[in-house]
């Protein structure tokens, strides 16, 4: 009853809902890409966070215990995605792109789309790693706690899951080149001077 | 691809993410520098995922009520459990506060108001007559109630809550004494008997008997 809550000075569950349900909503949109539907993930979490929010004991804020909850769904449905093979493809439909700065946009999504759609092929517990490192920026001790598995499991997830990424890009890369027709950056030779990451900044 | 170029690819996005070794930066850079596909690969790394962290889905309000309408029925659910839970809290409360009111109460009938003159400990507090207790020698502020058994002779004790177990004890029928006067009776100052007196009354009833 929100009487209760309301005399502990709990948010009562609509409330933590409608607070944190935005954020939810957020984060499982970028775990799980531009092109691919999220509500029922999203009805997942908010069951459990209500399930389990008269056990919350306020030991860590709400917000992180949510956030540790919509990582334990996530990965779970990521599991299920990786054992179906059920990962989204480049014919799904796409979010509606404004006129202005389309082309930008367009190469943004197409980068973005990319990179999920490699990030959908990694094993699970290596996505999440990726995911959380390389795009949320979470550091590897965080991860390791969120996560509830070791500090080095953690690492050598995110090293493998880094390594296939990369091998799925390239790979994607090449057949793209091969379909065009000409494979301009398919020939071993000097690169380009400008062509460095921020590594190279260093 | 050349093994050069798989072992370099390995390490392109903990290079993009500024995470290598010196020593692992340099090899790599000097690869990229003499490799176009691994240097257009970076690119297309460093591309992805500058537009994963710049991306910030927005949040449709119209679809977010959707959502939360199709919360609804656990908020309910949730809500229903809340308010039994809420019930049994206050039948709870109110047993308990029926417990207090009727231990005062009791507490009122208990030698409370002999407190400040004498212990009460060792002293008759009963005279109905009854077939199994000849007599009973005290009972203290625990409730823990001495009586002499008529068959056996044996001091028994029993143990209880204030004046309501030795008031249950009399309703079980146990008590069989001598004139000695009780505390409805008498009062405290008439009462009052140490036990090894009212343990001689009882022998001496037993003789008269």
């Amino acid at each position: 009853m929100a009487l209760i809550d309301r005399l502990l000075g709990r948010p009562t569950p609509e409330e933590v809902v409608r607070e944190h349900g935005p954020a939810v909503l957020r984060q499982l949109r970028r775990m799980f890409g531009p092109r691919t539907d999220v509500d029922d993930v999203f009805q997942a979490v908010m069951v459990e966070v209500l399930r389990s929010l008269p056990t919350f004991a306020g030991r860590s804020q709400l917000k992180t215990w949510i956030h540790r909850i919509t990582l334990n769904v996530a990965y779970q449905e990521m599991r299920l995605q990786y054992r179906e093979r059920a990962t989204t493809t480049l014919d799904e439909a796409t979010e509606p792109v404004s006129e202005e700065n389309v082309e930008t946009k367009l190469l943004d999504q197409e980068a973005l789309t990319l990179l999920y759609e490699g990030l959908g092929r990694l094993d699970p517990k290596k996505r999440m790693a990726v995911l959380l490192h390389d795009i949320e920026g979470l550091p590897l001790r965080e991860i390791s706690e969120r996560v509830g598995r070791p500090l080095q499991t953690v690492n050598s997830q995110l090293r493998a899951g880094r390594a296939e990424l990369a091998a799925f890009m390239a790979e994607r890369r090449r057949s793209v080149s091969e379909a065009r027709g000409g494979a301009s950056d398919a020939q071993p030779g000097p690169a380009p001077s400008n062509a460095r990451g921020k590594g190279a900044s260093r | 691809m050349s093994h050069a170029c798989e072992e370099q690819r390995q390490l392109l996005m903990a290079y993009v993410q500024e995470e290598l070794q010196p020593l692992e930066r340099a090899r790599l850079e000097s690869h990229l520098e003499n490799c176009k596909r691994c240097n257009a690969l970076k690119l297309q790394i460093t591309s992805s995922l500058s537009a994963a962290k710049a991306w910030a889905p927005e949040v449709d309000p119209e679809h977010f009520e959707h959502l939360v309408r199709r919360l609804s029925p656990y908020l309910e659910q949730r809500q229903e459990r809340s308010r039994i839970g809420f019930s049994l809290l206050l039948a709870g409360a109110v047993a308990a506060a029926l417990l207090l009111v009727v231990s005062i109460r009791l507490g009122t009938l208990s030698p409370a108001r002999d407190r400040d003159t004498s212990s009460a400990t060792d002293r008759v507090v009963a005279a109905q007559p009854t077939p199994h207790i000849r007599m009973v020698t005290s009972m203290d502020w625990d409730g823990k109630v001495s009586a002499i058994d008529a068959q056996t002779s044996r001091i028994t004790m029993t143990r209880g809550f204030g004046w309501s177990s030795s008031k249950a004890a009399t309703a079980e029928g146990s008590w069989s004494v001598l004139q000695a006067s009780t505390w409805r009776s008498s009062g405290p100052a008439s009462s009052s008997r140490s036990r090894p007196e009212a343990r001689a009354a009882s022998w001496e009833s037993r003789k008269a008997a």
